[in-house]
């Protein structure tokens, strides 16, 4: 059994690199994204992240995923 | 002839006896501590005995361990020989006994509701020697001497017995899962050796938290995302009046760059004027929801709270019965009666005078209906002691309501004016009140949001004198609060009007919740994840809600006790058997989190001021007593702190503003949650009372030298 990339709880599922919560919240910032991408006509990935954690309504776990991408870019690829 | 009548609390008890005695003097015995009353008249002698909520509960046939599982045989038992808390009922049990003996007729008169109904028939079944049979009903809503004396001429022959198999039903459905489910998590747990946590859910306690896991997972997994709105303004005579753009909310940067900069400077046009008139009713009486939700946005009352203040207002007759659903006020509770007996009282004098002008009196009248009694209303009866301050503000507001139903509507003009700048739309609103009607009743209640508009025709021209972009980012959806997890379990159809705030008091003793906007705990999100997994039907809100109706039809004849019970049994028993094949996995699972709660709990953030370590809830092995203690106790540390010693206590993620140190709660039932600092109170208690005392900022003073804390938290 593996443990999640970002909280270091057990996942049960096959192949996956995070738990249930973290997945969520990788989805969550996956989407808002492209939304993002949207609103300001484009918008540097790493300015993304940047941002979203300093922002007050970013939830927890979205917060806990963003820190992570952040020192892992390579794991925003699906 | 003898006649006992069993009445639901002593209160009542008294109130019923004062009715009925031709003296209105009861005499009243202690015998072994239990109230009893013996009223007169010419001619019987009327027994009367009161109950302490149920004293009979369901309980395993056979089995007798607290700790084994599963369980489907059950019996009704005295509720003390379940419940060592519960000893002294057996005083109780005893004292009715023996006044069953000397009894030739028997009268129910608890509350007239589900519960009411099954405590007193529990009682004539099992205490009166199966009095049961042939025991008569006393219906009433309100406890005034009228009523009582009109209830107890007019009884009903014999008990509601389809309202009393619904409440056994209700009982033992809760209590096959409560105690099947809660003993699988308590005890898969404790296996695993890591200490022991009460884990409990049951048929309504596990849709309701996961409802706030829910919300908890939406909020901790939420990103925001920008989006722009239009702050626009024009100056007409010297005052400002602000903008509304036609569009809410602009997705895009470029669209809102756009928007100013064609505006900018710009002279907008008036194209139309228009205006409405909108009559507003006046609000629907009282149901128990309603009063609860009222209750807490006015005085932020908790809806457990609410019912606590409701039931004492009930029992000194100063409202009618709290627990209905009705939002309907019938002609038979005498309308003007009352509003004469509320124009005794000084402060609604001039408003039921007004009302009394009136050719005929009619309230307002809502959707809901309880068959058992009306909305909740007052009895007009003056109260006969100085109410505590919550008490007063609840019968305010339940007067108020009252008398605001017989007001006329309101009306109200909302006009908006629309100006343009090709392609852009703005508008300006403005509402203001024509005739107040039932708003002058029901202050201060309702809220008045007027603001006029400048004077302004179609063509008019006037410059912008400001247009900006805001941004802003999307915000994760709310927490429940108590209130609002109420409703929300209504609109689900969990629960009755008489369990649901319990259910919410249950979640945070359980440690599931904390906060006044409710956040889910580790311990409550590993639950639901469980459940989720193993067995989704129980947490599944649709299930219970189709049992809530099964309940609803045994009350109307249309299926029957134990048709409900074998179905509810074929559909639990392969849950359990699964979730038994499971335990250990679900056990180690639960283990962890327990034990990281439990600390998490009991430890506080602040550390020792003397040595640094860190502070915990420490409860002493000596007295029992429990106390804030240092870590470093063993390194000769002897920093301690007092806490209150009643009550469920939780450290509170807040500050005191004049000490610094973390803020505890204690939540007691049916009381406000009290917030203090240990440490200002024991600097108090110890320096004889000389360190600066806070204000209170509330209407209600300090308990036991506890500081109120709704001024000391820091922001």
């Amino acid at each position: 059994m593996l443990d999640c990339s970002v909280c270091g709880s057990a996942i049960e599922q096959v192949n996956a690199e995070l738990c249930p919560d973290h997945a969520r919240a990788l989805d969550s910032v996956r989407k808002a994204y492209e939304l993002w991408a949207l609103a300001y006509g484009g918008v540097a990935l790493a300015d993304f992240l940047k941002r979203i954690v300093m922002l007050r309504e970013t939830g927890r776990s979205a917060r806990e995923i963003t820190e992570f991408l952040k020192q892992h870019l390579e794991r925003w690829q699906r | 002839m003898t006649t006992l009548i069993v009445c639901e609390k002593p209160d009542a008890a008294a109130r019923v006896a004062r009715a009925l005695d031709e003296d209105g003097d009861p005499r009243r015995s202690d015998a072994q501590g239990v109230p009893t009353y013996e009223s007169r008249n010419k001619h019987e002698s009327i027994f009367i005995c009161s109950a302490l909520g149920h004293l009979y509960a369901v309980d395993s046939k056979t089995r007798t361990g607290r700790r084994f599982y599963p369980v489907w045989d059950f019996d009704w038992k005295p509720k003390h020989l379940i419940d060592k808390k519960s000893a002294r009922l057996a005083r109780w049990i005893q004292v009715i006994s023996g006044l069953a003996n000397k009894a030739d007729r028997y009268i129910n008169s608890c509350d007239f509701d589900v519960e009411g109904s099954l405590i007193g028939y529990t009682i004539l079944r099992y205490a009166c020697h199966g009095a049961d049979m042939k025991a008569q009903r006393m219906k009433f809503s309100t406890m005034t001497e009228k009523e009582l004396k009109s209830a107890y001429k007019t009884l009903a022959p014999q008990l509601d017995l389809p309202l009393v198999e619904a409440g056994r039903t209700r009982h033992e459905l809760d209590w096959l899962y409560g105690i099947n489910l809660s003993r699988l998590l308590t005890e898969s747990a404790l296996r695993q050796h890591r200490g022991y946590t009460t884990l409990s859910t049951g048929r309504v306690q596990g849709p309701t938290l996961k409802f706030v896991v829910n919300r908890e997972e939406e909020i901790r997994c939420f990103t925001p995302i920008p989006f722009w709105t239009i702050e626009a303004a024009v100056t007409k005579d010297d005052q400002t009046y602000p903008l509304e753009y036609a569009k809410e909310k602009i997705p895009t940067l470029a669209e809102a760059e756009q928007v100013v900069k064609d505006c900018k400077g710009a002279l907008l046009a008036v194209e139309s004027a228009e205006s409405r008139n909108i009559q507003q009713s006046p609000p629907y009486p009282f149901d128990l929801s309603s009063l609860q939700s009222e209750a807490y946005r006015h005085f932020g009352y908790t809806p457990s709270r609410t019912l606590a203040l409701a039931e004492r207002l009930y029992l000194e007759a100063l409202i009618s019965y709290p627990r209905t659903s009705s939002q309907k006020l019938p002609p038979d509770i005498g309308y003007s009666e009352i509003l004469r007996g509320i124009s005794n009282i000084a402060q609604y004098r001039s408003l039921a005078s007004k009302l009394s002008v009136q050719a005929s009196l009619r309230p307002t009248q809502g959707l809901e209906e309880d068959p058992a009694h009306p909305a909740v209303y007052p009895t007009g009866e003056s109260p006969k002691r100085t109410l505590i301050q919550p008490e007063a503000n609840l019968l305010d507001l339940i007067i108020r309501r009252f008398i605001a139903g017989f007001a006329q509507t309101s009306l109200r003009e909302n006009s908006r004016i629309t100006l343009k700048r090709e392609p852009h739309t703005f508008f300006l609103r403005g509402s203001r009140i024509l005739r107040e009607g039932w708003i002058e009743f029901y202050k201060p209640y309702t809220s008045d949001d007027s603001h006029s508009l400048p004077d302004l025709k179609v063509g008019d021209k006037l410059p912008l004198s400001k247009i900006q972009a805001a941004q802003k980012f999307t915000e994760p959806p709310p927490r429940y609060n108590p209130s609002s997890l109420l409703r929300k379990m209504e609109e689900e159809n969990l629960g009755t009007v008489a369990t649901r705030a319990e259910i919410i008091e249950i979640l945070y003793r359980r440690g599931y919740i904390k906060n006044i906007r409710i956040e889910a705990t580790p311990l409550a999100l590993k639950i639901i994840s469980i459940l989720n997994k193993y067995c989704p039907q129980i947490i599944d809100p649709s299930f219970t809600a189709r049992l809530e109706t099964s309940m609803d039809h045994i009350q109307s004849l249309q299926t029957t006790r134990s048709l409900v019970l074998s179905e509810t049994l074929d559909y639990l028993r392969p849950i359990m058997l699964n979730l038994i094949a499971k335990e250990d996995e679900i056990g180690s699972q639960l283990a962890e989190v327990v034990a990281s709660q439990r600390i998490a709990v009991i430890t506080f953030d602040y550390p020792c001021p003397q040595c640094g370590l860190k502070l915990s809830i420490i409860r002493s092995r000596t007295s029992g007593k429990r106390f804030i203690g240092c870590a470093g106790y063993e390194k000769g540390c002897r920093f301690t702190l007092p806490l209150p010693q009643f009550g469920a206590l939780s450290i509170t993620p807040t500050y005191c503003k004049l000490c610094g140190f973390q803020l505890v709660q204690t939540r007691t039932k049916g009381r406000r949650p009290l917030t203090s600092c240990a440490r200002c109170y024991s600097s108090k208690t110890k320096k004889g009372g000389f360190v600066a005392t806070p204000t209170i900022s509330t209407s209600q003073p300090a308990k036991s030298g506890l500081v109120e804390a709704t001024s000391l938290v820091k922001d």
